[in-house]
């Protein structure tokens, strides 16, 4: 077994749930914890998980954190596991992404203090979901079977790659919603930021390389999609 | 035209405009809300008001203060009136009713009728008017036409306008009630000693002195003077044993009045907590249509947050004492208790008068049951649990959830999503949270609307800046080549359909786009001019 790219760190429900998503994109992820019993667990429901003590960091590099790995996940469900993991590996590795959970709003602060690329407030974002299903409760369920749910339809960012045929074209040349079966949501356009912007300002930007497309369709369609963006078709 | 349709797009338009919401906000804020600061301001100068208002009043009683005064009297009655108006104006948005209703009538594909929603709008300001702090308001202004002179005595009301905050006297009598038996066993010792003190007081100085005591009635007179502690001194003993008799009394009427000081301590103490419970189910009982949120964990608090921000009524259910005093402390309504009691739950009215019932617990055990409880308790009322775990997704459903929502689903959903595509899921974070004011709605095709029978080509969504993501339909169609369709539950969700699909009556139009957009793309459907 080579080193892993991904490890989770934190084999409790959350770990699980995160292990179960990412596991068709990413096949070789690894769970850690520092219980034994949660590693067992986690192993029993067939995830690969390793009891590792998290708070050396010798066992950190010994994991691959500064060589092969490229993400790591902190999902304990206390916080301050998380700040000090997060400490830890950023210590190791400047450019490692790191995603952690944070259960109070002060941790969040304290998490991106760390150095996490990404904190995710588990509860604001059921709180708000919640709120959702309270005044709109029918476009909440569409959004949830079509865009979450298991039906085929995904989101998509696709990066214009240097000399793609779709590089300085406008907007309204290209017609998403007619030539592919998709919807374009909003692009970052280099030339504006590097923030997202949603389409709905009505503005026909150029596309230049590097800009990226936020787009929602069919598994098929957007393969379509990024085939004719890449530049060696043509 | 219809008067309906005016009203309608009346309606509409004061929904859409920025500048009727930011005015009435600032009203609100100004005169109701209890967090701006504006309120403090107001409140101490219509106290100022208020106190050289009713100064005046006891002033012009002997003298006259001529014009002046007359100008003085109509500036207050003006700026009470106007306080009037204004937070009649201010307590509902009528505006709102009537659209929930027309929306309501759209989506069920009934037809709209006026008087049903103009009698809830009517109904709701009732509840203004009848209001006791609103009663108060009114007596305060009513006596100064003329006509209505008599009334005078009631312009001491004004004074009353300075306890809009409290009205916690009809409380202090209930919880003297409640200590009936103590206060009883009190007065009859008082009475006895009283009594007692008074005969002994006349025998012994009604004898010496022949002047003094005339009747016992003098004597009962000093003995509760004494007793007291209170001592005016107009009837004095001058024997040697009346003098006794006093410092008896003297003792004994310190420990009377310990006695009934620390009676009425601890039955506060005793009831406060009660009295604010009560207070609570008052309120919600008042109120109707209302939502209970149990569990003000992390996630019960960003909901609590956010009903608060829509003025939605919810009343808050925890067991911890220093949730419920979080929960407090940013003025929510809160009872402290196990939502998993039946009791509590039949006084919130989850039977009769609850609108919904939020299991948000940190507990899947705790939710599955107060699921079940209340779906027992009321088939109707909509209720949304959180299943912490996913096996327990399928046991809240079965408990009677309308909804469930599985929080650490929904992280390893986003978490993974971040990991590969981090523009695309801040894309669709920000659309859902809707935070940069953009989102989703869905949009009703009524019978007879100008939507009815149009293919998707005739509407320019770009002009609105609006994106089309779908229809969701119940009326199955021909295939167009290419359509997507995914089942809902008794409908289809059509993706992306093409230039040439034809809307139907009672189809749902899901659009995307900024808040603005949305809510101007409807009026237009009104007005029947897309």
């Amino acid at each position: 077994m080579g080193t892993p790219t991904t490890l989770i760190f934190g084999c409790g429900a959350l770990g699980q749930e995160v292990a179960s998503h990412l596991q068709q994109r990413v096949p070789d992820l690894l769970m850690i914890s520092n219980s034994l019993e949660k590693v067992e667990e986690a192993v029993e429901k067939g995830f690969a998980a390793k009891h590792a003590d998290y708070t050396r960091d010798e066992v950190l590099k010994s994991l691959g954190i500064g060589e092969g790995v490229e993400r790591i996940y902190c999902l304990f469900p206390e916080d301050s596991k998380n700040v000090f993991l997060t400490i830890s590996a950023r210590a190791l590795d400047r450019d490692l992404t790191i995603i952690c959970t944070a259960e109070t709003p002060q941790s969040i602060q304290k998490l991106t203090a760390a150095g996490a690329s990404k904190v995710i407030d588990t509860y604001e974002m059921v709180g708000r979901k919640i709120h959702e299903l309270t005044c709109r409760p029918l476009v909440v369920q569409t959004l949830e079977r079509v865009v979450f749910g298991k039906a085929d339809l995904e989101t998509a960012e696709i990066t214009i790659p240097p000399r793609s045929p779709f590089a300085s074209k406008r907007l309204n040349e290209i017609h998403l919603d007619q030539h592919y079966d998709i919807i374009l949501l909003g692009l970052v356009d280099l030339e504006i930021g590097d923030k997202l912007i949603f389409n709905t300002r009505g503005l026909n930007h150029r596309l230049d390389p590097g800009d990226i497309l936020v787009v929602i369709g069919p598994a098929r369609e957007l393969d379509r999609l990024r085939k004719d963006v890449s530049p060696n078709r043509h | 035209m219809q008067i309906s349709h005016i009203i309608i797009q009346l309606c509409y338009r004061l929904e859409e405009s920025r500048r009727y919401r930011a005015i009435k906000d600032r009203v609100y804020d100004i005169l109701e809300n209890p967090r701006s600061p504006a309120r403090s301001y107001f409140d101490l100068s219509m106290i100022a008001l208020v106190v050289a208002s009713v100064f005046l009043l006891i002033y012009e009683v002997r003298n006259d203060l001529g014009l002046f005064g007359d100008l003085f009297e109509v500036f207050v009655v003006t700026v009470f009136i106007v306080e009037y108006l204004l937070r009649f104006w201010v307590f509902n948005d009528s505006h709102r009713i009537i659209l929930q209703h027309y929306e309501r009538a759209q989506f069920l594909g009934t037809p709209f009728r006026l008087g049903p929603a103009l009698g809830e709008v009517m109904r709701r300001k009732w509840d203004y008017v009848s209001s006791p702090l609103a009663i108060i308001d009114l007596l305060a202004i009513v006596p100064s036409y003329r006509p209505l002179r008599f009334l005078r005595i009631f312009l001491l009301f004004r004074l009353f306008k300075m306890f809009r905050y409290a009205r916690s006297l009809s409380e202090f009598i209930r919880v003297l009630s409640e200590k009936r038996f103590e206060l009883l066993t009190l007065a009859a010792f008082m009475a006895f000693l009283v009594f007692t003190a008074a005969t002994a007081f006349y025998f012994f100085e009604a004898e010496a002195r022949p002047d003094y005591p005339h009747t016992l009635f003098d004597g009962i007179y000093w003995a509760l003077v004494t007793i007291t502690t209170l001592g005016y001194g107009d009837i004095v003993p001058l024997t040697a044993e009346g003098r006794i008799v006093a410092m008896i009394l003297i003792i004994a009427g310190m420990g009377v009045i310990a006695f009934f000081t620390s009676i009425i301590v601890s039955a506060f103490n005793e009831k406060m907590p009660e009295i604010r419970a009560q207070r609570v189910y008052a309120e919600v009982e008042r109120r109707g249509d209302y939502t209970v949120l149990c569990g003000f964990g992390r996630v019960g608090q960003v909901v609590a947050e956010r009903l608060a921000q829509d003025r939605e009524h919810f009343v808050v259910v925890d067991s911890d004492s220093r949730k419920v005093d979080m929960a407090k402390k940013k003025g929510y309504l809160t009872i402290e208790g196990n939502a998993q009691d039946n009791e509590l739950l039949a006084r919130l009215g989850i039977d009769r008068k609850a609108k919904r019932v939020l299991s948000l617990t940190g507990d899947d055990v705790v939710n599955v049951y107060i699921t079940l409880t209340a779906r027992q308790m009321n088939p109707g009322v909509e209720i949304i649990s959180r299943a912490n775990h996913r096996e327990n997704i399928v046991k809240m459903e079965r408990a009677g959830a309308n909804y469930t929502v599985a929080p650490y689903q929904m992280a390893g959903i986003v978490a993974a999503e971040y990991a590969g595509q981090p523009v695309a899921f801040e894309a669709i974070s920000d659309m859902l949270s809707g935070e940069k004011g953009v989102g989703i709605d869905a949009i009703r095709v009524r019978e007879g609307s100008v939507l009815s029978g149009r293919r998707m080509k005739e509407i320019p969504f770009k002009r609105y800046r609006l994106i089309l993501f779908g229809v969701i339909t119940g009326t199955p169609r021909d295939e167009i080549d290419g359509m997507r369709f995914y089942n809902l539950e008794d409908q289809q969700f059509i993706f992306n359909p093409g230039p040439a699909f034809r809307l139907e009556t009672d189809d749902l139009l899901v659009v995307f786009g900024h808040e603005y957009s949305l809510s101007h793309f409807k009026q237009r459907i009104e007005r029947g001019a897309v």
